[in-house]
């Protein structure tokens, strides 16, 4: 109640700044045509379309960064030779941002549909990658000790105990992966024709409709922290929760 | 029957070898509850690790009813200082833990557990997590798991150090309760010699490092024990003193060592922890 009251009083000091006229409309839109522009926007589908085809490369992207971030980040943890050779590439690599890569992925996919997945994937990746493997590898001796003394050994050892001693951690850099890749998308299809939220916001830049841009970046900003905290924040939480440990 | 026959053990650590454990040998017959004391880091959690199989001796064999023991094993099951429970399972997915290692049914795991779970007093919990239960809970649940397991040998290491005065002595009538009844072999590590003297058919007193086995006693009263007869009393002052000449060479140990003003600042009384505290 208090926060909504908060958000209200937001609104009205937009719609009177809007009102006292300092910029022309063209440049700063009021409340009300941003509103009747995303509301338009979703009735004739082009937001949905456009959410859609965004949400399409995020996921492709993602879980292809799942895959490869968790079965990479398990070999660093049990492979110590594997952690000597890659780690410092990984963490240099964790320092790039993604859309870094953008002019290469360019240069040898064009500006397609696989050079924008391939930067949200390279925006994922790594934090994956590094939780994984520093969630393993903290995991408890004592737990996996206590699991040896009373039968679990290898494939077991490692799905019955060191996976769900490790999860907590892993979580939190699936969420990290998540937010990396969220932004890596935006960034890519900034630079790039299609579909996605990032090109609506462009072309509507474009042809000068500010109601349009602001539209999008409002449904930018409710959807990445819509799935950040019914999905990822959620998920951490229950976990942390359940686990016994302080929240995060 | 287990038998220990000629177990060293050494570490290496920057760059020095630390001898842990220097050659000891033991039997201890089916069902006795044997107690080992000893000077902190005198090698104890290192020999019960060993005949666990969890950590390897570099030379001696550790050998349960003639068949040497090459790994862990669901024959020798430890209890360990922290309840080692996993947090993500209720206590009675815990309990169930090395039962479903060992292939059993669902059901038939979960009568198990439930029953071991009772033993303990803890059927009101079984569906808690470890981090909704108090610490004396958790190792109750603990001990539940490894006797669930029915093993042939429980190795306990300090299992009751973390916690208070009452809880403790509950948990030692429950134990020797449960001891009675299942009979099993019992290794126990401890530093409080009056725990020890309660619980105990026979108690080791360990050297100062290198482990070696310096005294042995026998407790011959039977069950359930009052520490305040004067023939008990009279065995815990002896181990006291047979323990005290080893605590006072790790003491005077550190004391030669080049910081000496430091180590006497932080050393602690030497008759702390022996159990003047119960
Ligand atoms: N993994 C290890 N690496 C190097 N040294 C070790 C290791 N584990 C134990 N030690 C050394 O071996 C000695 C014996 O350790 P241990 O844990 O068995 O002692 P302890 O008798 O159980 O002591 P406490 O009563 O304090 O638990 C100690 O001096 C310790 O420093
Ligand atoms: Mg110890």
């Amino acid at each position: 109640m208090k926060r909504l009251s908060f958000y209200l009083l937001l609104i009205v000091i937009w719609e009177a700044i809007y009102r006292l006229s300092l910029w022309p409309p063209y440049l700063f839109p009021g409340p009300l045509q941003v509103g009747s522009s995303l509301v338009q926007g979703l009735a004739d589908g082009t937001l949905l379309v456009a959410v859609a085809a965004s949400f399409r490369r995020l996921a492709i992207g993602y879980g292809l960064a799942l895959a490869m971030g968790l079965s990479l980040g398990l070999l660093l943890a049990r492979n110590r030779t594997a952690d000597e050779l890659l780690g410092p590439l990984v963490s240099g690599m964790q320092a790039i941002p993604s859309i870094a890569w953008l002019p290469l992925t360019v240069l040898w996919l064009g500006l397609s549909e696989a050079s924008i997945i391939t930067i949200v994937f390279l925006g994922a990746v790594w934090s994956i990658v590094v939780n994984t493997q520093a969630g393993i590898r903290n995991v408890p001796p004592l737990w996996v000790r206590a699991a040896m003394t009373m039968g679990a050994s290898g494939a077991r050892l490692f799905t019955a105990v060191v996976l769900p001693a490790a999860l907590p951690q892993m979580l939190s850099g699936w969420r990290l992966a998540w937010a990396f890749s969220w932004r890596a998308l935006m960034a890519g299809e900034l630079l790039s024709p299609g579909k996605g939220l990032g090109e609506v916001l462009i072309v509507s830049r474009n042809v000068n409709d500010m109601p349009a841009v602001l539209a999008v970046i409002v449904i930018i900003g409710v959807f990445g922290s819509l799935v950040d905290n019914l999905l990822f924040k959620r998920a951490e939480e229950q976990t942390r929760r359940k686990w016994g440990l302080a929240p995060a | 029957m287990l038998k220990l026959v000629g177990i060293t053990k050494s570490y290496a650590s920057n760059g020095r070898t630390v001898q842990a454990i220097s050659p000891i040998d033991l039997e201890v017959p089916e069902g006795q509850f044997v107690s080992l004391v000893g000077p902190s880091g005198c090698g104890k959690s290192t020999l019960l690790n060993i005949v666990a199989g969890l950590d390897r001796a570099d030379s001696g064999t550790v050998m349960l009813d003639g068949k040497p023991v090459t790994g862990p094993g669901v024959d020798r099951v430890v209890v360990f200082q922290e309840a080692a429970l996993f947090p993500w399972l209720t206590a009675q997915k815990n309990v169930e833990f090395g039962l479903k290692m060992a292939g059993l049914p669902r059901e038939e795991r979960s009568v198990r557990a439930r029953q071991f779970l009772k033993m303990v007093h803890l059927s009101r919990f079984a569906d808690s997590y470890p981090h909704e239960l108090s610490g004396g809970m958790r190792q109750r649940a603990a001990i539940a798991r490894a006797l669930a397991m029915d093993p042939r040998v429980l190795l306990m290491d300090e299992p009751f150090a973390a916690l208070d005065a009452q809880t403790r002595a509950l948990l030692h009538e429950e134990l020797t309760a449960i001891w009675a009844e299942t009979r099993k072999t019992v290794i126990f590590v401890t530093h409080n010699v009056r725990e020890a003297v309660h619980l105990s058919d026979r108690i080791l007193v360990l050297s100062a490092r290198p482990a070696s086995i310096k005294q042995e006693f026998r407790v011959p009263a039977g069950r359930p024990r009052d520490l305040t007869e004067p023939g008990l009393a009279y065995i815990e002052k002896q181990i006291m003193e047979s323990l005290r000449v080893e605590i006072d060479r790790v003491a005077q140990a550190e004391l030669d060592s080049d910081w000496v003003h430091e180590t006497t600042k932080l050393l602690p009384p030497p008759d702390r922890n022996l159990g003047s505290d119960i």
